[in-house]
C-alpha cells in the first residue's frame, strides 16, 4: 500500500514535468560527468543550455540521482552521458528512456569496440569505461555529439562542425604534446599507481605502465589481498610515489604508502572527474584552467611528471 | 514483529544475488523469487534457532540476518563481474529513477514497471486482509483468545511472515533494505498512537503513508536529498504529530 | 614485529584481536541484558553522526567522527526510551522507528554533501583500516576490558536482577547510561571493519556461541573473547587468501560456523550431545523391554535358557536386533550366553522383575486410582515401567496395598526390599 502511494505521487509530479518547456526557446542539453559536460559546452558554445549532473569530486560511480535530477534527465533534449557503467546507477535508466526515444549520446559508442579494453581484474562483460584518458579516443567522440546537436538545432549545425574540428585539433596537440612530457620520465620509473584502475587508456597512449589499488569501479571495496599484492609490487619495482584522485577516498591508497614506505603526491589526479571550472593554474610556464578537459590531462601529467621523475 | 521485517529487509539480498545470477538483469522474476525465497528462509531459520535450540527471539534475529546478509556480499563481490548490482542500491533505493526504468505498454498508456508491481501488492494486501485480518488481528493483541476460537495462529502467522516478505521485496528496489522498515513501521505506529479501534488504526496508516509520500516527496525536490529518505523523515514527522496528540489526549495507553 | 604491524595482513589481524575482545565482552553483556537488537539499532543509528563527523571535522580525524557518532548514538537511546515509556508502542516497533529514521537523516545527509569515507563506515573496508583508527580501537577495547575487570560484579547484578542491584546501592542508572556508551563506542570502532549490517555479528554471535558452553557468566565472557578473537581472525585469514574479498562478511560467517559447531558439540545442550543422549536412552529401553520379556517367556515356559528364534518369534524383532540386545545385557552382566542360546544371571532376573513389577503396579494405579479399564492400561504402563524410579515404586506398592495380583491375573513379583525384608 505504502509503494503505491509513493509511486502514484511520482508519477503524477513527472507527468506534470514534462508540460514545462525549458527556458529561452535553447534546447536543454545535460551532460553526467564533468569531462562530457566541457566536450558539449566546447562545441556547442552558447547555443544550448548546458546542465551537468555532476560536479567536481563527484564519482560517477557511486553518483547516485536526486529527484531535480530525475526531472532534468526527463526535460532534456539531448541526453550525454559515458557509457559502459561508468554511471553504474545510472544507466539501465538511460537505457531505459533512450529505448522510449530520448535523444542520448553514448560517448563510448563513438570509440571503436576493438580500441576498447577489457578490465586488469578479470572482469566479464564490460569494458573498461576510462577511455577521456587518451585523448585520441575522447577526439573519437565528438562526431556523434556534433551530430545529436546538429539534429536538435539544425539552423546551428555549421558552427557546431567548425566547433568540433577545433577541439578535435586541440586535443591532437594535446596528445603529442602529453607523449613528450611523459617521454621525460625514464622508462623503468614510468610506473603509476592509483587509488581505482582509472588510467589504463592514458598509460597506453603514453607507454605509461598502470597499476591501481581498486578494480575499475571504485564502488568495490580493496580487499586485504589487493593491497598487500600491491605493496610488494610497489616495493619489487622501486616506486618512489603514489597518486591519489580527486574524485576517490584515498585512505586506502594512504595506508599502502605507509606499509610500502613511500609517499603520496600532494596533488590528486583528476580521473572521473575535473577540476573545478575556473581553477587556473601556471605550471612549467604554461597557464590552464584545471575545469577543463585540456586542463585535467596537462595537470594528470604535470603531476606524474614531477612525482616520478 | 516490527524487526523480523528488518531481519528480512537484510536477509533477502543473497536471494536477490542468486537471481540475479540465475536472470541476468535487474528486472527478471527471479530477482523477487530468489529474494522472497531468502526472507523465507531467513524466517524459517529464526523460528528454528528459538525452538530447538532455545536462543531467545532477539538474538536468533541477529545471528540469522547477519549471516544471510553475509552471505549474500560475499556474494556480490565474488561474482561482481556478472552482477551489475552494486551494494548501494541495497541501502540507498532508487526511488529517483524507477519511474524510468523498465515500462508496460497498457493500451497505448506507458505505465512503469514497478507502478504494475506496487498496485499488484496493493490488491493481494487487500485481499489478504479481507480473509486474514481478523486471525492476525486476534492473534496480535491476544494470542489466547486466538487459540480459543480455534485460530491456528501458526498458519496465520506465516502467512503474515510470507506476506511482509514478499512486501520487502517489491520494496527492496524502490526504497532500499534499511529504509523499507520505516515503510512497514512508520504507519502502524501512527495508527495505533491516533485510532483506538482496528478499522482506525488501518485508515490512519494509509493517510500516514500518502503523506508522508507526498510530504517526502516535495522534500526530496527542494532540498535535493535522496527521496526514501525524505520519505521517511517526513514520515517520521507525521508520526512526531502524532505522537504528540497522543500525549495530549492522555498519555499510554490512552 | 612493528614492521608487520604496518602491513596489511598485520593491521587487519591485530584490528580482528582487538575487535574480537571487545566485541565478545561487550556482547556478552548485550545478550544478558536483551539488547541484541539494540545493537543493530545503534549501528545504523550512529549514521547521521558519522556523516557529521566526517563533514565537520577537519580531514576526517577519527576521534571527532567518534565522538559525534556516540553522541547519535544517545540520542537516539534517549528517543527509543521516551517512545517506549509515553506510548503503547511494543520495544520492537519502537527500535523499529528510531533505527530507520537515524539511518535515513544519514543517508539525506550523505546524499546532499556527498562526505568522502562514508564507504568505509556503511561496508566497513578492512584493507583501508589506519595505525590511527588502530590506536583508537587498542584504547577503546582497552576501556572495555578494564570496564568490564572492575566493574563485573556491578554489571553482573545490574543485568540480570536490576532491583536487588538497586538494593545493593548501585546506581543502576549510572551503569547503563555507561554501558550503553561503552556499546556505541565498540559499534562504532567495529563499523569500520566490517560495516553498518555486521557489527550485531561481532557482538552477538560469539556471546551466543558462548552461552552454549556454559552457565557462568564468567566462563562465558572468557568463551566469547576466545569464539570472537578466532572468528575475526578466520575472517581476515580467508580474505587475505583472494585479491576482492571482503573481510567482513568473512569475519560474520567464520563466527556464524563457530555457533553452529558451539551448538552442535556444546556441553551446554548441545544438539549432538542431545541425540547422542536419545540415542542412548532409546538403546536402554529396547534392553530392558527384551529383558522383560525374556523373563516372562521363561516364566512361561518354566526354563531357565532361551533360544534367540524363540524370543524373536514372540517379540516380533529380526534376531540381529534381539542378538545385540543380549550383547549389551551380557556387557551389563544380567545375561550370559549359553549353547542353545542365553540366560539370565541373577541380577539379570533381578532386573527383569523389578521392570514387570513396576509394569504391573502401573496398570493396577491406574485402574484403581485413575478409573482406566483394563484393556487400555498395558500400554501407558509399557512406558511408565522404564522411568519409575524405587522410590516411586515403594510408594506406588503402598499406596496401593502392596498387591499381589494385577488387573490381568498375572502375579506381581516381589520388590527387591520385600524379598530382602523376608
Amino acid at each position: 500500500m505504502r509503494w503505491m502511494a509513493t509511486v502514484l505521487v511520482f508519477l503524477g509530479f513527472s507527468a506534470c514535468d514534462q508540460s514545462r518547456s525549458s527556458s529561452g526557446g535553447k534546447p536543454l542539453v545535460v551532460a553526467t560527468t564533468t569531462m562530457a559536460a566541457d566536450l558539449v559546452s566546447r562545441i556547442a558554445g552558447d547555443r544550448v543550455e548546458l546542465r551537468g549532473l555532476m560536479g567536481p569530486e563527484v564519482d560517477p560511480h557511486n553518483y547516485i540521482p536526486t529527484l531535480p535530477d530525475s526531472s532534468l534527465l526527463e526535460r532534456a533534449d539531448v541526453i550525454v552521458y559515458s557509457g559502459l557503467h561508468l554511471e553504474g546507477r545510472l544507466q539501465g535508466t538511460l537505457e531505459a528512456m533512450a529505448g522510449r526515444g530520448k535523444r542520448c549520446v553514448v560517448l563510448a559508442d563513438g570509440v571503436g569496440e576493438e580500441r576498447l579494453l577489457s578490465p586488469q581484474q578479470g572482469f566479464e562483460g564490460t569494458p573498461d569505461p576510462h577511455f577521456w584518458g587518451d585523448p585520441l579516443l575522447w577526439r573519437d567522440t565528438i562526431p556523434s555529439v556534433v551530430m545529436a546537436l546538429s539534429e536538435v538545432l539544425p539552423g546551428s549545425a555549421a558552427e557546431f562542425e567548425t566547433g568540433g574540428r577545433e577541439l578535435a585539433d586541440e586535443l591532437l596537440e594535446l596528445h603529442a604534446w602529453a607523449k613528450s612530457r611523459l617521454q621525460e620520465i625514464p622508462a623503468e620509473r614510468r610506473v603509476l599507481v592509483t587509488s581505482h584502475d582509472a588510467f589504463f587508456y592514458f598509460g597506453r597512449a603514453f607507454g605509461v605502465e598502470v597499476r591501481g589499488l581498486q578494480g575499475v569501479s571504485s564502488a568495490a571495496e580493496a580487499g586485504l589481498k589487493d593491497r598487500s599484492d600491491l605493496v610488494a609490487f610497489i616495493r619489487l619495482r622501486g616506486i618512489r610515489s603514489l597518486f591519489g584522485e580527486s574524485s576517490v577516498n584515498d585512505k586506502g591508497i594512504l595506508a599502502v604508502a605507509k606499509e610500502a614506505g613511500v609517499s603520496v603526491s600532494p596533488e590528486p589526479l583528476f580521473s572521473d572527474a575535473m577540476g573545478r571550472p575556473g581553477d587556473r593554474v601556471e605550471v612549467a610556464g604554461e597557464s590552464y584552467d584545471r575545469g577543463t578537459y585540456v586542463g585535467m590531462i596537462k595537470h594528470n601529467v604535470n603531476t606524474i611528471v614531477g612525482g616520478l621523475k | 514483529m516490527a524487526l523480523a521485517g528488518d531481519a528480512i529487509t537484510h536477509s533477502v539480498l543473497p536471494g536477490i544475488v542468486a537471481g540475479f545470477l540465475l536472470g541476468g538483469s535487474l528486472d527478471s522474476p527471479w530477482l523477487l523469487l530468489g529474494a522472497a525465497l531468502a526472507g523465507l528462509a531467513c524466517v524459517l531459520l529464526i523460528e528454528f534457532l528459538h525452538h530447538t535450540l532455545a536462543l531467545r527471539e532477539d538474538a536468533a534475529t541477529g545471528i540469522a540476518f547477519t549471516t544471510f546478509f553475509a552471505v549474500g556480499v560475499l556474494g556480490l563481490r565474488l561474482f561482481a563481474s556478472k552482477i551489475d548490482l552494486d551494494p548501494d542500491c541495497v541501502i540507498f533505493g532508487s526511488l529517483e529513477t524507477v519511474v524510468h526504468g523498465a515500462r508496460l505498454s497498457f493500451r497505448s498508456m506507458q505505465v512503469p514497471a514497478a507502478f504494475v508491481s506496487g498496485a499488484g501488492a496493493v490488491v493481494v494486501g487487500v485481499l489478504a486482509v479481507m480473509v486474514f485480518g481478523r486471525r492476525w488481528t486476534i492473534g496480535a493483541f491476544d494470542p489466547l483468545h486466538a487459540r480459543c476460537l480455534g485460530f491456528e495462529d501458526g498458519r496465520a502467522r506465516a502467512v503474515l511472515l510470507g506476506w511482509t516478505a514478499m512486501m520487502v521485496t517489491s520494496a527492496f528496489q524502490s526504497v532500499g533494505a534499511i529504509l523499507a522498515v520505516a515503510l512497514l513501521v512508520q504507519p502502524g505506529a501512527c495508527g495505533l498512537l491516533v485510532a483506538r479501534r482496528v478499522p482506525g488504526v488501518l485508515i490512519v496508516a494509509g493517510l500516514h503513508s500518502v503523506l508522508s509520500a507526498l510530504c517526502g516527496f516535495y522534500l526530496a525536490w527542494f532540498a535535493a536529498i535522496n527521496a526514501a529518505s525524505a520519505m521517511v523523515l517526513a514520515g517520521f514527522a507525521w508520526l512526531c504529530i502524532a505522537w504528540g496528540y497522543s500525549l495530549l489526549r492522555g498519555g499510554r495507553g490512552a | 614485529m612493528i614492521e608487520w604491524l604496518h602491513t596489511a595482513a598485520g593491521t587487519a589481524m591485530t584490528a580482528a584481536f582487538l575487535l574480537g575482545i571487545s566485541g565478545g565482552l561487550t556482547g556478552v553483556f548485550v545478550v544478558s541484558r536483551r539488547m541484541a537488537l539494540t545493537g543493530d539499532m545503534l549501528s545504523h543509528a550512529v549514521l547521521p553522526g558519522v556523516v557529521g563527523g566526517i563533514l565537520w571535522g577537519p580531514g576526517r580525524h577519527p576521534l571527532v567522527v567518534l565522538g559525534c557518532a556516540v553522541v547519535a548514538g544517545l540520542v537516539a537511546a534517549g528517543l527509543l526510551m521516551a517512545l517506549m515509556r509515553s506510548t503503547r508502542l511494543k520495544s520492537d516497533a519502537a527500535l523499529g522507528i528510531v533505527l530507520s529514521v537515524f539511518f535515513a537523516l544519514g543517508l539525506a545527509m550523505i546524499s546532499k554533501w556527498k562526505p568522502g569515507g562514508v564507504q568505509a563506515y556503511l561496508f566497513g573496508q578492512a584493507a583501508a583500516i589506519s595505525s590511527g583508527d588502530l590506536i583508537l580501537l587498542a584504547c577503546s577495547s582497552g576501556v572495555v576490558v578494564l570496564g568490564v575487570i572492575f566493574g563485573f560484579r556491578v554489571l553482573l547484578v545490574s543485568s540480570f536482577d536490576p532491583q536487588h542491584a538497586r538494593l545493593l546501592g548501585i546506581p543502576v542508572g549510572w551503569v547503563d547510561r555507561c554501558f550503553f556508551i561503552a556499546l556505541s563506542v565498540s559499534v562504532v570502532v567495529a563499523m569500520q571493519a566490517v560495516g553498518v549490517v555486521l557489527v550485531s555479528a561481532l557482538l552477538v554471535t560469539p556471546a551466543i556461541a558462548a552461552a552454549r558452553m556454559s552457565r557462568r557468566l564468567v566462563s562465558q565472557a572468557w568463551w566469547a573473547c576466545g569464539f570472537g578473537v578466532a572468528g575475526a581472525l578466520v575472517g581476515v585469514w580467508l580474505s587475505l587468501l583472494r585479491p576482492g574479498l571482503p573481510t567482513g562478511p568473512l569475519m560474520a560467517l567464520s563466527l556464524a560456523v563457530l555457533f553452529v559447531a558451539a551448538a552442535l558439540f556444546g556441553p551446554r545442550d548441545g544438539l549432538l550431545q542431545r541425540g547422542l543422549g536419545r540415542m542412548r536412552q532409546r538403546r536402554r529401553i529396547d534392553t530392558e523391554n527384551l529383558l522383560k520379556s525374556a523373563w516372562v517367556l521363561m516364566e512361561e515356559r518354566a526354563c531357565s535358557e532361551l533360544a534367540i528364534d524363540i524370543l524373536a518369534e514372540r517379540v516380533g524383532v529380526s534376531r540381529k536386533g534381539i542378538r545385540r540386545c543380549v550383547a549389551s545385557l551380557v556387557r551389563e552382566c544380567d545375561a550370559e550366553l549359553v549353547e542353545s542360546g542365553f540366560s539370565l544371571t541373577p541380577s539379570g532376573r533381578r532386573r527383569a522383575s523389578e521392570i514387570v513389577r513396576r509394569h504391573r503396579l502401573w496398570e493396577l494405579y491406574l485402574m484403581r486410582r485413575a478409573d482406566y479399564a483394563a484393556d487400555h492400561v498395558h500400554d501407558d504402563a509399557e512406558r511408565a515401567e522404564h522411568w519409575i524410579s524405587g522410590e516411586m515404586e515403594q510408594g506406588l506398592a503402598k499406596m496401593l496395598n502392596h498387591p499381589d495380583v494385577d488387573p490381568h491375573g498375572s502375579i506381581i513379583p516381589r520388590g527387591v526390599e520385600r524379598e530382602e525384608g523376608r
